[in-house]
């Protein structure tokens, strides 16, 4: 069967401008000249193996994607995300390109290990009896917590707690602070959520639980990007207000602040209080504030005035980052630093890391995945103890 | 006359740490290597990436080009994830040149021989380039032992002792001195 340059063409256009790539970079790479490059997106013009290879390395995609007719990526789902979300920039979508990738990686590494995991719950479908949003998202976050046999205690980790429900949880910087997650709906990988890093902690663990709503009720849309500023919550908004009120309740239960805490009086010792709440919680003060408001604890003035009170603040070293197992020595501490920085996470090494033991995958197959330079990647492996096995002459 | 050998990033980067770019052509290979090898490099260290465009800019090492039949058997071999880009690549091409490929990760070697139906015995290793090296007497019993130890400074170390096999090699291979089998009527 003769190989489709036509298809190839299409695919390798929609890459590329999905990217916000110019032709003439594409060009540049394959070192022809832009009209000449026209002529391979009509499929007119015959890449050799090693172009497609450049392409495929240059838009963040597997080359098999754009050989094979049957690849199972999110193309589909990302280049409707980009074409709802146009201001996403050019950094930030090659972002979430590398974070569909390690979500397809991650799946293969389950898939390959036998990890099975139970459906999430479509609360989408549920009737909830009303058509309150913001009530259905207090109402999903006490099931889940049922559900999920959490009672009423602070959740340590979020990110874990997801992704032992078989989610695919990365943390990636974003250059837009406005985006503070998405969510989005692989074909193969099932739910994914990609957390802008460039946010704290404490505002991590908030858009995760927002994107973990998204993964229980929205499901269905394949995608969602979730804007810190509300003006920008251009398509439906409602969704947001569900997912917010949701992330709320599912990670400060108003249950357990009634049952440990009194109200105080005086601003001072509601800062204080605010304080403490948040760093029990691992979520931001403002975060603690609207629970607060919601369960009117606060009036709208006492609320606007500890809202603008610098000493509200808690900074980054009274937070820590639970994805980073305490255990480990500094060096390697600082190497699964760096790699978490760069959009790895703690669950994903170990996968790596077993599906290796198990002999299911090469050592540079682990390399490969773990999108860093290669000798950066020896060195990560290394303090893992993680050693290519050479055979014997 | 030169023999055809497909190298993967592995031998590449032992070739820099021991600082032998010419190791293999003194051997009378002539190393080829993949598109996918090359991006490795290129993702690296700026110190790799320079060795290896040294390797190809003086003609030690070539870069072979892919074509898209090449893509697609690569595609095509079960469960093709499980390995690199660069081993697949590197073995698919070795299979249509019919020649060798040189890898160090045994469990590369394992699944791709059983996957593309190729002979193990069409693989070498860092170490079989080394003993060869050590045969040829390119390399002396000196050399040989202090390459071992960069290698291992380099997490790269060998499940043996490198300069115990090419003694034990070279014994077996040298001819009976004293005619020890004659006289003792072995023969």
């Amino acid at each position: 069967m003769s190989f489709d340059y036509e298809l190839l063409g299409k695919k390798l256009r929609e890459a590329r401008e999905g990217l916000l790539i110019e032709l003439e970079e594409a060009a540049e790479t394959l070192e022809m000249s832009p009209y000449d490059y026209v002529e391979v997106e009509t499929g007119q013009r015959h890449l050799t193996g090693d172009q497609i290879v450049l392409l495929a390395n240059l838009y963040r995609h597997d080359f098999r994607y754009f050989v094979t007719g049957d690849y199972p990526s999110a193309e589909s789902q990302i280049q409707e995300m980009f074409r709802l979300n146009e201001n996403i920039s050019q950094a930030d979508r090659i972002a979430i390109q590398e974070f569909s990738r390690l979500c397809e990686y991650q799946a293969f590494l389950e898939e390959l290990l036998g990890n099975q995991y139970d459906p999430l719950p479509d609360y989408g479908q549920r009737d909830f009896g009303h058509k309150y949003y913001k009530r259905q998202g207090e109402e999903a976050a006490t099931w889940e917590r049922d559900r999920l046999i959490l009672g009423r205690q602070p959740i340590p980790n979020i990110f874990q707690l997801l992704t032992k429900q078989g989610m695919r949880v990365f943390r990636r910087k974003l250059e837009d602070r406005n985006i503070s997650g998405l969510y989005l709906r692989h074909p193969v990988a099932g739910h994914c959520i990609l957390v802008n890093s460039l946010d704290d902690i404490f505002r991590q663990n908030f858009s995760a639980a927002h994107e973990y709503c998204h993964a229980l009720f929205d499901s269905g849309r394949q995608q969602q990007v979730s804007y810190e500023n509300g003006a920008t919550k251009q398509h439906a908004p409602e969704l947001e207000w569900r997912a917010d009120s949701f992330a709320g309740n599912f990670l400060v239960p108003k249950a357990r602040l009634e049952l440990d805490f009194t109200r105080p009086s005086g601003e001072t010792k509601w800062l204080e209080l605010t304080r403490e709440v948040a760093r029990r919680f691992s979520v931001n003060p403002k975060v603690v504030l609207i629970r607060f408001s919601e369960m009117d604890w606060i009036n709208d003035e006492l609320k606007r005035a500890l809202f603008s009170d610098p000493r509200l603040i808690i900074h980054a070293h009274e937070k820590y980052d639970p994805e980073i197992p305490p255990q480990l020595s500094e060096g390697t501490k600082a190497r699964v630093t760096q790699a978490i920085q760069r959009g790895l996470t703690w669950h994903f090494l170990k996968l790596c890391d077993e599906a290796y033991r198990q002999e299911k995958i090469t050592y540079r197959k682990v390399l490969e995945m773990l999108l860093l330079p290669i000798e950066d990647g020896i060195a990560l492996l290394n303090d893992l103890s993680v050693f290519v096995e050479i055979g014997t002459p | 006359m030169t023999r055809l050998v497909v190298l993967d990033t592995c031998l590449v980067i032992n070739l820099r740490h021991i600082q032998r770019p010419a190791l293999l052509n003194g051997l009378r290979y002539s190393p080829l290597t993949t598109v996918f090898v090359r991006m490795e490099f290129e993702r690296g260290r700026p110190e790799s990436l320079e060795f290896f465009l040294t390797l190809i800019e003086t003609g030690r090492l070539k870069q072979i080009r892919l074509e898209v039949e090449d893509l697609v058997d690569m595609a095509s071999v079960p469960q093709s994830r499980r390995a690199s880009d660069a081993e697949l690549s590197c073995f698919v091409v070795a299979r249509r040149l019919g020649c060798r490929v040189i890898t160090d990760d045994g469990r590369a070697i394992k699944f791709l021989c059983k996957h593309l139906t190729m002979d193990p015995k069409h693989v070498k290793q860092t170490a079989d380039i080394l003993l060869e090296a050590f045969e040829t007497y390119i390399l002396s019993e000196y050399e040989l032992r202090e390459i071992q130890e960069i290698l291992a400074r380099n997490q790269f170390r060998f499940p043996f002792d490198l300069v115990e096999v090419a003694l034990s090699r070279r014994l077996m291979s040298a001819p009976d001195p004293g005619g020890y089998a004659k006289k003792s009527g072995q023969v």
